[in-house]
């Protein structure tokens, strides 16, 4: 657990807020139900889109079995160009099924729309959807819950500028925004373009505009700030996310220390497995590999083949996921890491059509090398009189 | 590169056994069962080792079972080869572990590192070969050379084979239609009948697309619905607080009505809490005639009687009236207008003078007689020159005369003279002869020339002028005489002048008595019309015309009786009126003695003690009693009128318990605000409509919600169809990522033979050429090789061309061993020298192309090291004979 450890302008001269009694929430975000996968099989992706419901219903788990005083949702809970009538009911279903009030600030995929779920769904009154533009209030005990929503896709300001509070009691905001700072973090590929961040808002605003302390969601890397804090997404959305993030159980004390523990709600796991196969001298000798490092495995695996074999080594999939562990419950091969063996010093010295067309593919300058090295494992496999020529896969 | 020593120390059934190699034509002679074989094997597996990739057993596993020793764990062999950069190697190959070792001699260090392949060290790197290329290019087995000689396109075969992989199985021509077929089976085309993977892979993309395309617009109807619930339920909850608001209002609009109805119930049971006294009063029916009655005797006609004649003298008055006129007591206008206007034109027809008279003659014989009168002063016509002119014409023709007479004569002199000269020139007398013509021309020319005209006509003419004129002086003399004659019997003066004065004055008066003779005319047409339109007049009024002037006298006489009889008429209605009203005053007697013996009974039969002998003071007690009833009546209906409001607002309630009820709406109006509603908004009608929206705004939810409930999840599920697309999208992107590689790989393929053929035919051609004269002694002195196929074709000494496969058994061995000589050289490393290895290359050939063939390998040696395997006595003899000192003949002893 990564604690921030940046800090605002005048945070320290913050009176503590006192509060009549200790609070206890469980705050989600980002849970994305009915994404589509659409990196994995059809079977994979319907069973990763089941996984993400248990995982809400786990969350509420969490809420009743801490005796939480809400349940904190802090949007980006489904995806509402893809919502089904079935995800909706299910929604409506174990949210009405939860012992502790429910506070929900929609967020830039669940936005609030009149066709959205939170505003069409058949929720009980201790459902509470916050659907103001700017942060509203909702009281719940001595805590002071202010939450706002997205009402497009795309395009929301800062909740935090120009708000500024002046009550007595832990004030704690809800919302779904991002925070500048870890933008370059979480989206690499849209820092420094011209891209807006959803719902942009700096740290100190926080503790400026009188909020004792902030649970936002649209990170999907946990983040445990001062004055804020990302649950994360509770399950990788794609091989290659942290999958660190979960349901954080958040304990407000007397004096407005906020303790918080993250709650792994996922229920199947998913590995990114990086294997160098490189001395491997036969297929066998890969799958042992693929065994031992995948036999204590469970969940989803992806694995990524790299290093250098002989070009004689004949790699079928299949026999490589029939290697993985039998916990594993779905594995996908990607090895365009991985290469053969061409020992192209020497096949390129030949004065045969087999050196020629080594040389040739290695000059030429159209192609580039993934293709290069395709061509050449193809061509030389065609001149050993080879039948396995599907070599770009 | 040459081996210097090859060391079985154990391979098949050599056990510690060498071989010292020269490096020229190094023939190993052997009986059968003297380890030929295992020796050929020993060499290249102390050259190349064993490869330990993936296959590497089941590849070499044939290898294994031939030269593995029988005995024992060992299986190794070791070889010391001299490179041609000068270094010594020694390669140590521990065959059973697959572990080699690779040093250099002079160096002492290891070098497998430089030639690995495969997996393990393999010498032939050096060779620019590899131990699968080397044992293809570089050793040749008998069956080589017998397969060739067997098969026409055996060597080509070879060639193709060799150039492509350095003779390996496949030639480039095959990889490509292994790859070509491969694409066909894993890939497929694009076309719409297609089966293959990428049109399966197309074809499976666009069905997904096209089901999420659905499925999205799916989505998005369910998400309208889901938008249209959303306002439905919006709209159920607004109109339930509408109909709950209305229901409140209604129900404080009621409360305040109870309350107020309560108050009145309280006013009116004090005000009729009474006795009934309605049995006393008098029925309305009394009091309604009493009424009738009094209204009857306020509405007599109290006027007095007027003055004037009595009833009798209005009657003799009338009697005495003369009867109405039934014609017209004024004259009609048109008849009026018409007698008006005939008085008028007689008037001007009686006022007209006497029309003008006529004297003297008129106007057309003064004008005639002017006309004679100016022909009687006419004068005689003059004759104008005309004898004068006939003189002078008479003269003239006189001349004209005489001078023709000349000329006749001139003419008969020369036609003389002629008729001389013709006569003398018959007699010879030209000279004479010829002045006779020339005096008969000059005649001649004097009769001719002197022509002239004739005056005869000219004095006729006159003479016919001269006639014409004196018949008009006659004519003249008649007319004169006969105007004179016409002008005295009518009295005239033959002077024009006075004449034309007549006739002048003649035409005034015609012009006078003309415009006299045309108003008469005028005035007495319009009086005759103005006679027929007062005639027209009097018809239409009746009266028949026979004399005008009588009938409207007629007309006019009674007129003026009609006119009479209506003056003394005007009277008649007064006396008429008079007539009227001494009856009315008669009529209203008798009526008002009626209505008072009703009016004192009507009184009677409601107050029977009345005083009502006294007719005079019968209104005014009638009226006193009416208004004393009228009282009572009043005052009765006022109590009944609160008795029955008091009925309808208890309707059909006790008085306790409208007071319950009333308690009942205080408490309400005490508990939801008692301000007043506004009529409009209170009214209990609006509420059946409100509840009406309300129950239409459920319904209109209900239906939406059911087709909400309706909607197949599976059916808008866009992230299963996304996942869909995507999965379909990979395919389709893996397929035409294998075509992709596949077509250039093809592309390269295709380039590298054309390339590589290219140049490896002219230098294989080249190098069989060299030698190609010398082992056929003399035959065949040329070979060529096609770049396209690599086809080997020979020239003879007589320049014919000839293909390698058509050549005799012996010549196609010699041909296949130049080619695969100078294919060694053309396909290994070029500052390398590779080995050429030979099994019983002549165990088929006699005796005189065995010789052919070992002076062929012979001259090679020279070249490169050349190793040759025989059993062949022959071919041991040879070398016998025929080695040099760099050459080595190796006779091997048969092995136990």
């Amino acid at each position: 657990m990564q604690q921030d450890e940046r800090s605002a302008p005048g945070l320290d001269d913050s009176p503590p807020p006192q509060l009549e009694d200790e609070a206890t929430f469980v705050a989600l975000g980002d849970v994305h139900l009915d994404t589509p996968f659409a990196w994995a099989p059809e079977a994979v992706s319907r069973m990763r889109r089941n996984d993400l419901r248990d995982v809400l219903s786990a969350a509420v788990a969490v809420a009743a079995e801490v005796q939480a005083d809400a349940l904190l949702l802090a949007g980006d809970i489904y995806e509402h160009e893809r919502v089904t009538p079935d995800t909706a009911r299910f929604i409506a279903r174990v949210l009405n099924g939860c012992e502790t009030q429910v506070l929900v600030s929609p967020g830039n995929h669940d936005w609030l729309a009149a066709s959205s779920v939170w505003a069409t769904a058949a929720f009980e009154d201790h459902v509470h959807i916050f659907d103001g533009r700017e942060l509203e209030p909702f009281d719940v005990g001595p805590t002071t819950v202010w939450g706002a929503a997205h009402h497009q896709p795309s395009g929301t300001g800062n909740f935090l500028d120009g708000f500024h509070i002046d009550r007595h009691g832990f004030n704690l905001a809800l919302f779904h925004g991002s925070e500048k700072a870890g933008f370059s973090i979480e989206e690499p590929e849209h820092s420094g373009s011209s891209k807006q961040p959803h719902a942009p808002f700096e740290a100190r605003q926080i503790p400026n505009a009188g909020l004792d302390h902030a649970v936002v969601g649209h990170f999907h890397r946990r983040r445990e700030a001062i004055h804020h804090t990302y649950p994360g997404n509770p399950a990788p959305l794609a091989f290659g996310e942290p999958g660190d993030g979960g349901a954080v159980v958040l304990h407000i004390d007397a004096v407005g220390g906020i303790d918080r523990q993250w709650r792994d709600l996922s229920q199947r796991s998913m590995h990114d497995i990086e294997i160098d196969v490189s001395g491997c001298l036969d297929a066998s000798a890969i799958r042992d590999v693929v065994a031992a490092r995948t036999g204590h495995l469970e969940g989803l695996i992806r694995l990524n083949l790299t290093g250098e074999v002989e070009q004689s080594i004949e790699l079928v999939d299949s026999d490589l996921l029939s290697a993985v562990g039998a916990s594993v419950d779905h594995a996908v091969v990607r090895r365009s890491k991985l290469r053969q063996a061409l020992d192209l010093t020497t096949l390129r010295g030949e004065a045969s059509v087999r050196g020629q067309f080594v040389r040739a593919v290695l000059e030429d300058p159209t192609i580039d090398d993934e293709t290069r090295y395709a061509v050449l494992a193809t061509g030389l496999r065609a001149l050993d009189g080879r039948r396995d020529l599907d070599v770009a896969s | 590169m040459r081996f210097n020593r090859v060391t079985a120390e154990a391979f098949g059934p050599l056990v510690d056994e060498e071989l010292d190699l020269s490096g020229g034509l190094n023939v190993i002679w052997g009986p059968n069962e003297a380890a030929k074989s295992s020796w050929h094997a020993a060499l290249y597996a102390a050259l190349c080792g064993r490869r330990r990739g993936r296959g590497a057993a089941q590849k070499d596993e044939g290898f294994r079972r031939r030269h593995e020793p029988w005995d024992g764990d060992r299986w190794s062999v070791s070889a010391i080869v001299d490179l041609d950069d000068g270094r010594s190697i020694r390669l140590a190959h521990d065959l059973a572990n697959k572990h080699s070792d690779v040093i250099d001699a002079q160096l002492g260090r290891p070098v497998d590192d430089d030639i690995v392949h495969d997996g393990s060290p393999d010498a032939a790197v050096w060779l620019g070969l590899d131990r699968s290329s080397f044992l293809a290019t570089a050793c040749v087995k008998q069956a080589d050379i017998g397969a060739v000689v067997d098969d026409p396109d055996g060597i080509r075969e070879l060639m193709q084979r060799a150039a492509s992989t350095l003779g390996g199985e496949v030639t480039a021509a095959r990889a490509i239609d292994a790859i070509t077929a491969f694409k066909k089976e894993a890939v497929g085309q694009d076309r719409a009948n297609a089966v293959k993977p990428l049109r399966r892979a197309i074809e499976a993309h666009d069905r997904a697309s096209g089901r999420l395309d659905a499925t999205t617009r799916a989505h998005g109807d369910y998400q309208a619905l889901l938008a249209e619930v959303d306002q439905a339920s919006s709209r159920v909850d607004q109109a339930r607080a509408d109909h709950d608001n209305a229901v409140q209002r209604v129900r404080r609009v009621e409360a305040h009505k109870i309350l107020d109805d309560f108050g009145q119930i309280e006013l009116l049971a004090c005000s009729v809490d009474g006795s009934d006294n309605t049995d006393d009063l008098t029925s309305d029916t009394d009091i309604d005639i009493l009424a009738g009655l009094v209204i009857r005797w306020d509405a007599v006609d109290r006027s007095g009687q007027f003055d004037g004649p009595t009833l009798d003298e209005i009657e003799t008055a009338i009697t005495a009236m003369p009867p109405e006129p039934t014609g017209p007591t004024t004259e009609h206008p048109s008849v009026v207008d018409a007698a008006d206007q005939v008085d008028r034109l007689r008037a001007a027809l009686d006022g007209l003078s006497e029309p003008p008279p006529v004297v003297g003659a008129d106007v057309s014989t003064l004008d005639e007689a002017e006309h004679r009168a100016v022909l009687a002063r006419t004068p005689e016509p003059r004759d104008m020159g005309l004898v004068a002119a006939l003189e002078v014409a008479q003269e003239s023709r006189s001349y004209q005369r005489q001078h023709r007479m000349r000329r006749t004569a001139l003419l008969a002199f020369g036609s003389l003279a002629a008729v001389v000269g013709l006569v003398l020139v018959l007699f010879g007398s030209n000279a004479v002869a010829v002045a006779a013509f020339v005096v008969a021309a000059a005649a001649a020319a004097g009769g001719l020339l002197g022509t002239t005209a004739d005056d005869t006509e000219e004095v006729e003419a006159i003479e016919a002028a001269l006639a014409q004129h004196r018949e008009q002086v006659l004519e003249h003399h008649h007319d004169v005489n006969e105007a004179n004659d016409w002008l005295g019997r009518r009295g005239f003066v033959a002077d024009p002048a006075s004449i034309r004065q007549l006739s002048i004055a003649r035409s005034a008066a015609d012009a006078v008595r003309e415009r006299w003779l045309e108003q008469s005319s005028q005035l007495q047409l319009e009086h005759d019309a103005a006679c027929e339109r007062l005639t027209s007049s009097l018809i239409d009024q009746g009266i028949s015309v026979v004399d005008l002037d009588e009938a409207l006298g007629r007309y006019r006489g009674g007129v003026e009786t009609n006119a009479r009889s209506a003056d003394a008429r005007r009277k008649l209605p007064l006396l008429l009126e008079q007539r009227r009203e001494r009856l009315r005053e008669q009529q209203r007697g008798a009526d008002v003695a009626h209505l008072c013996a009703e009016l004192a009974e009507a009184i009677r039969a409601i107050r029977p003690a009345a005083p009502v002998d006294d007719f005079d003071d019968l209104g005014q007690l009638g009226r006193e009693l009416l208004s004393e009833l009228r009282s009572e009546q009043k005052h009765n209906s006022e109590h009944m009128a609160a008795r029955q409001r008091l009925q309808i607002l208890l309707a059909d309630r006790t008085f306790d318990e409208v007071a319950a009820q009333a308690d009942e709406a205080g408490s309400f109006l005490a508990s939801h605000g008692s301000e007043q509603v506004s009529d409009d908004v209170g009214q209990p009608s609006t509420v059946p409509h409100l509840n009406h929206l309300l129950t239409e705004a459920e319904k209109h939810r209900s239906e939406l919600s059911g087709r909400l409930n309706s909607v197949d999840t599976n059916g808008v599920d866009v992230a299963a169809a996304e996942a869909a697309v995507s999965e379909a999208e990979r395919e389709v992107e893996r397929v035409r990522r294998l075509s992709e590689v596949l077509d250039l790989t093809t592309a390269h393929l295709a380039s590298a033979e054309a390339d590589a053929f290219r140049r490896v035919a002219p230098l294989v051609a080249r190098g069989v050429t060299q030698h190609i004269a010398e082992v056929t002694e003399g035959r065949y002195v040329e070979a060529l090789v096609d770049p396209e196929a690599l086809e080997v074709t020979v020239r003879d000494r007589a320049g014919r061309y000839l293909s390698a496969g058509a050549l005799s058994h012996g010549t196609t061995e010699q041909v296949f061993l130049l080619l695969r000589l100078a294919m060694v050289k053309v396909l290994t490393a070029p500052n390398e020298s590779c080995p050429f290895i030979i099994d019983d290359a002549t165990v088929h050939a006699d005796e005189e192309r065995t010789r052919a063939l070992l002076s062929l390998l012979h001259n090679a040696s020279h070249e490169r090291q050349i190793v040759l395997f025989t059993q062949e006595t022959s071919v041991r003899d040879w070398a016998r004979s025929n080695l040099s000192e760099g050459d080595r003949l190796i006779e091997l002893a048969p092995t136990s």
